[in-house]
C-alpha cells in the first residue's frame, strides 16, 4: 500500500509516528498518522492513544471506536481496555451496568464475519447430514445439541450483519437532545461529552440518537459519526 | 644410317623425358570469385597461388617472399594428378593493411636435388576496388560505414552495413557480420529497409547499424565482411543456351567483399580518481525507498544518471562513505528511454539496515570525459538520511544508547505508556484499511436454504408419486376406452390386424374385469352375460373376439375366407355396445 505523500509511504508514516510517539512528541505522531490516506485499525489504536495522551478524550474515543471496526482478538481487547480506561478518567462507570449479554456481544464482535459464516455453514451442513445419515430416536440429545449450536451461531451473524448497518457516534461536546429535529422541540436531556451513542436516524443538520434510555435529536455537528 | 637416327632419337626421347620431367612453379592473385587479378582492395581478402606444377619426384613445400606485407586469414593445400603428373596448389588467403604496389615472391622450393624458383609477382592494394564503383555492372555492393574514424577511448561510433542490389532475381545467402575486435557493440535494432536511387539506378538496400564504443587506444581495423550471393547465369554464357527453354534458371555463386574500416582511438587524458563513463550527462541523483525501515528489510537506492543517447557508461560508480549501520548490494542496470534524445540509465542497489538509528547516505560522484569540451565533468548527488528501527522481536523492548564511546545516531524507543493506564501502541496490526473478508451474503444464503430445497424437493417428490400411483388405476379405468379407440385407429392406419385381441384384453383389463391370472375368455363370457348381453349377440361378440384372437396366434394367410378389413370396422362396433355394457 502506498500513500505516497511528499514521496513516504503509509508504512513509513507509521513506523515515524511510532517513533515521535516513543519521543513523547504526541501531536506531531498524531499528524503523522492523520497523513496516512487508508488507516486500518493499528492507525486507528494508535491515534486513540495520541489523543488520550493529549488529553482530547473525545477524539481518543472516536478514533478508538473507529479502530475496534476492523480489529479482532487481542487487537480488540486492548481497545476495549483502553476505552474502559477512558470512561474510569472521566467519570463513566460501565463496569457495573455492564451485562452478561455486553460481554456475550463483545465476544461475538472479536471474531470475523467470515470465521462466524464458515463455523455456521459447517455446523448447517453437519445437522442435515446428520439427521439424513445418522439420527435415531435415541441420539435426540445430539440433534437439540447441533440444532441449538446452529441457531446461537445463526442469531450472533444475524446480529453482526445488523450491528455493521448500524452507525455509532460519539458526542464531542455537551449535547442537549431534543424531541425532534429542530432546537423549537423541548428538549429531554443532555448527553455528556465522549459519550457514545446509536444514531438511528439522520435528518439534515440532525441525528436521531439514543445513549442509554435517552432517545432524541442532536445537532449534527455535537456527534461525531464513528 | 641406323647409328645415326638411333642416336638422335635417343636424345630426343631423353630431352622430351627431361622436358616432361621438368617442374615449374608460379605465383597467380584470385579474388574472392576465383577470377585472377592483378588489383586488391585494402582489407578484403584474396587468394595467393603457388602453383608447383609437373612433379614427378619429390619437392619441398615452397617459401614465398613478401607475405609480411599482408596478414594471413588461411592456408590450404591441393593436389590434381594427371597421367602421373601432379600438380600442387598452395593457396594462401591474405589481406593487404594498407594501400600500396606490393611485391609478392619469388616463391622457391627444391626439386629433386635442384632449387627452382617463381617469377616474382606484382600487386597493387588499392582502397576502394574499381570494379566496385556503382557506375559499372556490379549488381551487389556492400558498404561499411561509420560518422567518424577519429575518437577516443569510449566515445561512441555509429557504423552501419549497407547491402545494395539492383537486382530482384538475385539471391543472398549469406551476410556475415564484421568484426568488432576491440570495441563495444551495440545493435541499433533491426535491419531497416529501402532504396536508394545512384546514377539514374533503383537499388534495394538493407542496412544493419550498430553503435561501438572503442575500448582500446591505437589503430583498429574492422576487415571487410562478405556476402555470398547467387546470381542467374546470363543466357550467352551457357553452353545449352539454345536449349534453356527446356531448363530451369541457373545461378552461379558469388562472393562480394565490404570495404574495410580503419579507426584511430586515442587515449583519454589522464585522470588522478575514477571515472566513469564518456559522453555527455547531465544529472545524476539518488533515490532511497523506502527511507524508514526496520532492521533486516529491503531498500532500494537507485542513482540515476540522465545522458545523451551515445554516452557510454564504462563502469558503475562505486558507493563511498556508506555508514556502518547499512550495508548494500549491486542488483541491476536498466535504461529507460525519455524519448527526447536523452537515456536514463538507473543503477540499483539493495540496501540492508543492519543496525537500528539514523544513517546519512553521503553524496554520490560520477566523472565522465565530456567530449565537447574534452575535459573531465563531476555530478554529484544530494545525501540521503534513513532512520532504521529494531526488527519486531526488538520492537517492544527499550534500545539504550552504547554506554561505551556511545554512537550518537542510535534512538531510544521506550514504552511511553508504562506510567499510564491504558494498553501501549500496536506496531504489528494493520496501519492500512483492509476490508473484512466475508462470503457474499447471497452466496451464504443459497447454502444455507441448497439443503431445505433439496429435501423439500425430494418430500414433494415422493408425494407427488405415491399420489400418481394411486390414481393410475382410477385414471386407466376411466380413459379404457378412448385409450383402445386410439390404438385401434394406429392398428388400423398400419395395418395391424393382431393388435385388434390385445386392445381389446387391455380394455377389459382397464375396466377392472380380468386380472392377470384369470383365464381371459372365460372372465369375459362371464361378465358379459352377467352383465346381460343377449345371447346372440354374446355369440356374434364370441365370433368376432375368436377371429382377433387368430390373427394374433396365426398366420394371416393361414386364415382363409375372412374379410380382414371388415374386422377394424367391427372392432369399433364392439366398442360401442361394450361401453355400455362394462
Amino acid at each position: 500500500m502506498n500513500d505516497s505523500k511528499n514521496g513516504m509511504t503509509g508504512q513509513e508514516y507509521f513506523l515515524r509516528a511510532h517513533a515521535l510517539y516513543g519521543a513523547k512528541e504526541y501531536d506531531q505522531a498524531l499528524k503523522t498518522y492523520q497523513s496516512i490516506a487508508h488507516k486500518g485499525s493499528a492507525t486507528w489504536y494508535n491515534m486513540g492513544n495520541c489523543a488520550y495522551q493529549l488529553g482530547n478524550y473525545t477524539d481518543a474515543r472516536i478514533y478508538w471506536k473507529r479502530a475496534q471496526r476492523d480489529a479482532f482478538g487481542i487487537q480488540r481487547a486492548d481497545i476495549l481496555y483502553n476505552i474502559q480506561a477512558l470512561d474510569k478518567k472521566i467519570g463513566i462507570d460501565h463496569a457495573s451496568s455492564k451485562k452478561f449479554t455486553d460481554y456475550g456481544i463483545d465476544q461475538i464482535n472479536a471474531v470475523q464475519i467470515i470465521y462466524l459464516q464458515l463455523f455456521f455453514l459447517i455446523g448447517w451442513i453437519g445437522l442435515w447430514a446428520y439427521v439424513k445419515r445418522w439420527h435415531t430416536k435415541e441420539r435426540y440429545l445430539i440433534l437439540w445439541f447441533l440444532i441449538a449450536l446452529n441457531c446461537f451461531v445463526g442469531a450472533a451473524l444475524i446480529y453482526r450483519f445488523f450491528s455493521t448497518q448500524k452507525q455509532i457516534g460519539i458526542v464531542v461536546s455537551q449535547a442537549t437532545v431534543y424531541a425532534g429535529p429542530d432546537s423549537r422541540y423541548h428538549s429531554v436531556g443532555t448527553i455528556n461529552v465522549a459519550t457514545e451513542c446509536k444514531i438511528d436516524q439522520v435528518h439534515g443538520n440532525w441525528c436521531k440518537v439514543k445513549s442509554g434510555s435517552l432517545v432524541g435529536w442532536v445537532k449534527k455537528d455535537q456527534c461525531e459519526i464513528v | 644410317m641406323d647409328k645415326i637416327v638411333g642416336k638422335y632419337g635417343l636424345m630426343a626421347l631423353i630431352l622430351m623425358h627431361g622436358f616432361f620431367a621438368h617442374a615449374d612453379i608460379s605465383l597467380r592473385v584470385r579474388d574472392g570469385n576465383g577470377r585472377q587479378v592483378k588489383e586488391v582492395v585494402v582489407g578484403e581478402p584474396f587468394i595467393l597461388e603457388v602453383v608447383l606444377d609437373g612433379e614427378h619426384g619429390s619437392a619441398r613445400n615452397p617459401t614465398v617472399e613478401g607475405l609480411h606485407f599482408f596478414a594471413p586469414a588461411g592456408r590450404q593445400t591441393k593436389m590434381q594428378t594427371i597421367n602421373g603428373v601432379t600438380t600442387f596448389y598452395y593457396l594462401y588467403t591474405l589481406t593487404a593493411k594498407k594501400t600500396g604496389t606490393y611485391e609478392i615472391g619469388p616463391a622457391e622450393t627444391v626439386y629433386n636435388g635442384s632449387k627452382i624458383k617463381s617469377k616474382p609477382l606484382k600487386i597493387v592494394a588499392v582502397e576502394e576496388a574499381s570494379s566496385r564503383s556503382l557506375n559499372n555492372s556490379e549488381s551487389v555492393v556492400m558498404r561499411l560505414m561509420a560518422d567518424k574514424t577519429r575518437v577516443v577511448v569510449g566515445e561512441s561510433i555509429q557504423c552501419s552495413l549497407r547491402l545494395l542490389c539492383d537486382s530482384d532475381s538475385i539471391v543472398i545467402q549469406e551476410v556475415n557480420q564484421p568484426e568488432w575486435q576491440g570495441f563495444v557493440v551495440n545493435s541499433l535494432g533491426d535491419p531497416t529497409k529501402g532504396t536508394q536511387e545512384i546514377n539514374g539506378i533503383q537499388y534495394n538496400f538493407v542496412e544493419w547499424s550498430w553503435r561501438l564504443y572503442a575500448e582500446k587506444s591505437g589503430r583498429i581495423v574492422i576487415p571487410a565482411t562478405a556476402v555470398n550471393f547467387k546470381e542467374p547465369v546470363d543466357g550467352q554464357e551457357s553452353s545449352f543456351a539454345h536449349f534453356s527453354f527446356f531448363f530451369s534458371q541457373r545461378y552461379k555463386n558469388r562472393r562480394v567483399y565490404s570495404n574495410q574500416l580503419t579507426f584511430d582511438v586515442d587515449q583519454l587524458p589522464a585522470y588522478a580518481g575514477q571515472m566513469h563513463g564518456v559522453g555527455l550527462f547531465f544529472r545524476f541523483k539518488a533515490d532511497l525507498k523506502p527511507s524508514v525501515a526496520k532492521q533486516g528489510e529491503g531498500m532500494v537506492l537507485t542513482l540515476s544518471l540522465v545522458r545523451s543517447y551515445d554516452s557510454h557508461l564504462m563502469k558503475n560508480p562505486e558507493l563511498v562513505g556508506i555508514p556502518q549501520g547499512l550495508c548494500a548490494y549491486h542488483s541491476r542496470n536498466y535504461v529507460v528511454d525519455q524519448q527526447n534524445g536523452l537515456y536514463l540509465e538507473c543503477i540499483e542497489y539493495v540496501m540492508q539496515g543492519i543496525k537500528a538509528g539514523d544513517w546519512e547516505i553521503p553524496e554520490q560522484t560520477f566523472t565522465y570525459f565530456d567530449i565537447d569540451s574534452h575535459t573531465y565533468k563531476t555530478l554529484r548527488t544530494e545525501s540521503i538520511l534513513v532512520t532504521i528501527f529494531p526488527s519486531a522481536s526488538n520492537s517492544e523492548q527499550p534500545v539504550k544508547n552504547n554506554m561505551n564511546g556511545a554512537d550518537d545516531n542510535q534512538i531510544i524507543i521506550e514504552d511511553a505508556d508504562n506510567d499510564q493506564e491504558i494498553r501501549p501502541l500496536n506496531t504489528k496490526g494493520l496501519w492500512y484499511y483492509q476490508a473484512q473478508k466475508s462470503i457474499p451474503w447471497f452466496i451464504f444464503l443459497i447454502i444455507v436454504i441448497a439443503p431445505i430445497v433439496s429435501f423439500l424437493a425430494v418430500w414433494f417428490r415422493k408425494k407427488w408419486k405415491y399420489r400418481i400411483n394411486r390414481r393410475q388405476p382410477i385414471t386407466n379405468k376411466k380413459r379404457a376406452f378412448v385409450h383402445a379407440r386410439s390404438a385401434l385407429k394406429k392398428a388400423e392406419k398400419n395395418g395391424l390386424y393382431a393388435e385388434v385381441y390385445p386392445i381389446f384384453v387391455s380394455l377389459f383389463g382397464s375396466r377392472g374385469v380380468i386380472n392377470p391370472s384369470d383365464n381371459v375368455h372365460e372372465k369375459i363370457t362371464r361378465t358379459l352375460l352377467n352383465a346381460g348381453m343377449p345371447h346372440d349377440e354374446y355369440l356374434a361378440w364370441d365370433t368376432f373376439f375368436s377371429y382377433s384372437a387368430q390373427q394374433m396366434f396365426f398366420k394371416k394367410n393361414d386364415l382363409k375366407d375372412y374379410d380382414y378389413n371388415a374386422l377394424f370396422k367391427q372392432a369399433y362396433e364392439w366398442l360401442v355396445v361394450l361401453e355400455k355394457i362394462i
